[in-house]
């Protein structure tokens, strides 16, 4: 009887737990969701001796998507926004002529279409650009008017800058602001149409102090040579090769200048300016700050012209978003210059673009405009781009441990990620793990900087030859000292017994 | 073959004494000299498999035996051939085996000099490295330098003279490659118009 219940009592636990199995089994096995975007994310790799484009997870995925009919106000051709200090979004539309403030929910707050000056009522003309600054101010780049407007929240003119008076600029100078950007002082920085010499500084008193950030005209070796040996009629037919022209820029949270130039020659298409108008801008990784890769080796995602750069938004940590109307790519950069990922690209998907004209970030969410549709794309940040943020910023405050545990996180979403074994190795370096940090840098195919020695597997390995040199030091000389010692008592020896056998000569 | 080591240094190290004779003296040996293809084969995956990460770009990647033995074999054959083939109608004195055994000899110092230096370079970092890159192109220039005597000697060649036929020599490697691709793909043409024909027929009765 006992016997017998044992038996059942076992077989019962038998079935529950094979059910069990049956259960876990279903629920591992289950498909995993996944967003599916409609573009490509890749970074680039040199593991394999030469550059590639490696796939890692979608960074942002697209989560909304905003046209006339979802904001309840017509949009025909906007082509510049910005963010204010109140979290409103400021659309400029240039076929309209009017500026759309929307909320954060992308409901219309209000219109500006028009405003009183000298008690009369005027408007906009072809409006190409628009700033917003820290105190809700907003300055307009009224383009067909050939003048900036500077406007307060309401929509209410404070004060109009038009072509500056300036012997620099002559007469028949051609004044037509495209892009803005305004720093903390009120002073603005103009793109004008056509302009080579660079941005235009002018002082909140409207008086032009001069050209900054000007790009040099680059000339190659080829077209030198043919310069040489052509007639001169042949001389003029010829393009007149002129300086890259700025195509947008925007103001960085320590008030510097990202500035994008769209050319398909350009050297360092994106600068970041300073106050004087040098290029501050750090520069890493494989292919440097310039956007795809053009070398008929690499194209692996079809990549037969380099990125035309339409827009650059910055984050508050210090990475920067290029947008890139030629595959309508986002380029995200660190404040070190590496590539942390791209992601986006042309279509009619939600998610890809077909016109890409300005980039905006706020938050965690990242703003993308397109022209011709008259949409804004909403992406939001995913899991990947998260971790890889919060690794960042862990590291950048010091909190190594919290990093490491991030960018572990981060590999184990994409284990071919270079970009966090090589922050991974940078840390174990600080915490002088040095076998793990040249693991790490091997990994992240990081061999160190040729200039200064200062990080990578070289520094690493440098420390570990020191450690091993101070440890074997000692052991060496004595060891060679007593293999000296044995081969000359050897060759005394040899020297010795050929003497006795009559031969005479000391040789081995 | 104590001997012949000697007189694989003595070449290294006179060239110009050296190759004549082993041209005209017969020394030396064919064996010795290809054992210079054979040690720059075992270099080249020896550079590729030890050598410092730091100094190495196929540190990740994996070697293919086979393929490094045919980048030393294809071009060397080519080499030989094509020189051949231009010195045999400008009155050279070295015969096929002789330029053979010039090029495996001049080959000694891209084994020599680098597989210690691959082992040497583990004791390497990036503010040695200059001496990894000094004697890496040390070894290169003797190797051109030696085969440029060799080659100039075996054939009793002036110095102009010599300039002009490694000129037309790298003119025949080319137009050896060219002949070579054009009968390998007139071969494989053909094999395709002969299999379509059988196909054709076989579908047919």
């Amino acid at each position: 009887m006992n016997k017998e219940r044992k038996n059942r009592l076992a077989e019962f636990a038998v079935k529950r737990i094979l059910l069990l199995f049956i259960i876990l089994g279903v629920l591992i096995c289950e498909k995993r969701v996944f967003a599916y975007t409609p573009y490509d994310s890749y970074t680039y790799s040199n593991a394999t001796g030469t550059i590639e484009a490696i796939p890692t997870p979608a960074p942002y995925i697209p989560a909304d998507y905003i046209n006339s009919d979802r904001i309840g106000t017509e949009l025909s051709r906007p082509c510049d926004f910005a963010f204010g200090p109140d979290g409103n979004l400021y659309v400029i539309d240039s076929n309209l002529n009017k500026i759309v403030v929307l909320n954060r929910d992308f409901k219309v707050v209000k219109e500006i279409k028009s405003f009183k000056r000298d008690s009369k009522d005027e408007g906009f003309n072809n409006p190409q650009g628009l700033f917003v600054d820290s105190t809700g101010q907003i300055y307009v780049c009224d383009t067909g008017n050939g003048r900036v407007l500077m406007l307060n929240n309401e929509g209410e003119l404070i004060s109009v800058y038009t072509k500056p008076d300036s012997p620099l600029l002559g007469a028949d100078y051609e004044y037509k602001p495209v892009k803005i950007a305004v720093d903390s002082s009120g002073t603005l920085y103009v793109i004008n149409t056509n302009e080579y010499s660079g941005l235009m500084k002018i002082t909140p008193q409207g008086r032009f102090v001069g050209f900054i950030g000007s790009n040099k005209a680059i000339v190659s070796p080829v077209v030198k040579f043919w310069k040489k040996i052509m007639s001169e009629t042949q001389k003029k037919q010829l393009l007149s090769f002129v300086p890259v022209e700025y195509h947008n820029i925007s103001m960085d949270s320590e008030g510097f200048i990202y500035a994008v130039s769209a050319t398909k020659s350009g050297e360092n298409p994106i600068r970041r300016i300073n106050l004087s108008g040098t290029d501050i801008l750090i520069r890493n990784g494989y292919v440097g700050v310039k956007g795809d890769l053009v070398t008929p080796k690499t194209i692996t995602k079809d990549t037969k012209s380099g990125s035309v750069f339409v827009d650059i938004c910055s984050s508050g940590n210090g990475n920067y978003f290029a947008l890139d109307s030629n595959y309508g790519r986002i380029f995200v950069y660190n404040q070190e210059g590496f590539l942390l990922y791209v992601f986006g690209g042309r279509g009619v998907q939600i998610g890809t673009f077909t016109t890409p004209s300005a980039i905006e970030l706020q938050d965690d969410r990242l703003l993308v405009l397109d022209e011709v549709n008259a949409a804004i794309t909403v992406f939001k940040k995913t899991q990947f781009a998260n971790l890889i943020s919060q690794a960042e910023q862990h590291y950048y405050q010091g909190n190594f441990e919290q990093s490491k545990r991030s960018w572990n996180e981060v590999l184990k979403l994409c284990s071919t990620y270079e970009f966090g074994y090589l922050q991974l190795g940078k840390i174990y370096l600080q915490e002088k793990d040095y076998f793990n940090a040249m693991r790490c840098f091997k990994l992240g195919n990081y061999r160190g900087d040729k200039v200064t020695f200062m990080t990578g597997y070289n520094k690493a390995y440098t420390e570990i030859r020191k450690i091993w040199f101070s440890k074997y030091l000692a052991v060496m000389v004595l060891g060679g000292l007593a293999l000296a010692v044995i081969v000359s008592a050897y060759r005394r020896f040899v020297s010795k017994r050929r003497k006795k056998q009559g031969e005479g000569h000391g040789k081995l | 073959m104590k001997k012949q080591i000697r007189f694989a240094f003595h070449i290294l190290t006179h060239p110009f004494d050296g190759f004549w004779d082993m041209r005209f003296d017969q020394k030396g040996s064919i064996w010795m000299a290809l054992l210079g293809y054979v040690m720059l084969i075992v270099s080249n995956v020896i550079q590729k498999e030890v050598t410092n990460y730091l100094f190495n770009d196929h540190a990740m990647t994996l070697t293919d035996i086979g393929m490094e033995i045919q980048m030393v074999l294809i071009p060397s054959a080519l080499f030989c051939i094509g020189n051949w083939s231009v010195t045999t109608l400008l009155d050279g004195e070295g015969r096929f085996k002789d330029i053979v055994m010039a090029l495996g000899y001049s080959m000694y110092p891209l084994s020599i000099i680098p597989i210690p230096l691959a082992f040497l370079s583990l004791a390497f970092t990036y503010s040695e490295s200059v001496y990894y890159t000094g004697l890496i192109a040390i070894s290169g220039i003797w190797f051109f330098f030696l085969l440029f005597a060799g080659i100039m000697t075996i054939h009793q060649y002036s110095v102009t003279k010599m300039i002009a036929t490694t000129v037309l020599t790298i003119f025949a490697m080319i137009i050896l490659v060219f002949i070579g691709l054009l009968f390998f793909e007139l071969i494989s043409q053909f094999f395709v118009f002969a299999t379509a024909v059988y196909q054709e027929l076989s579908f047919r009765y």
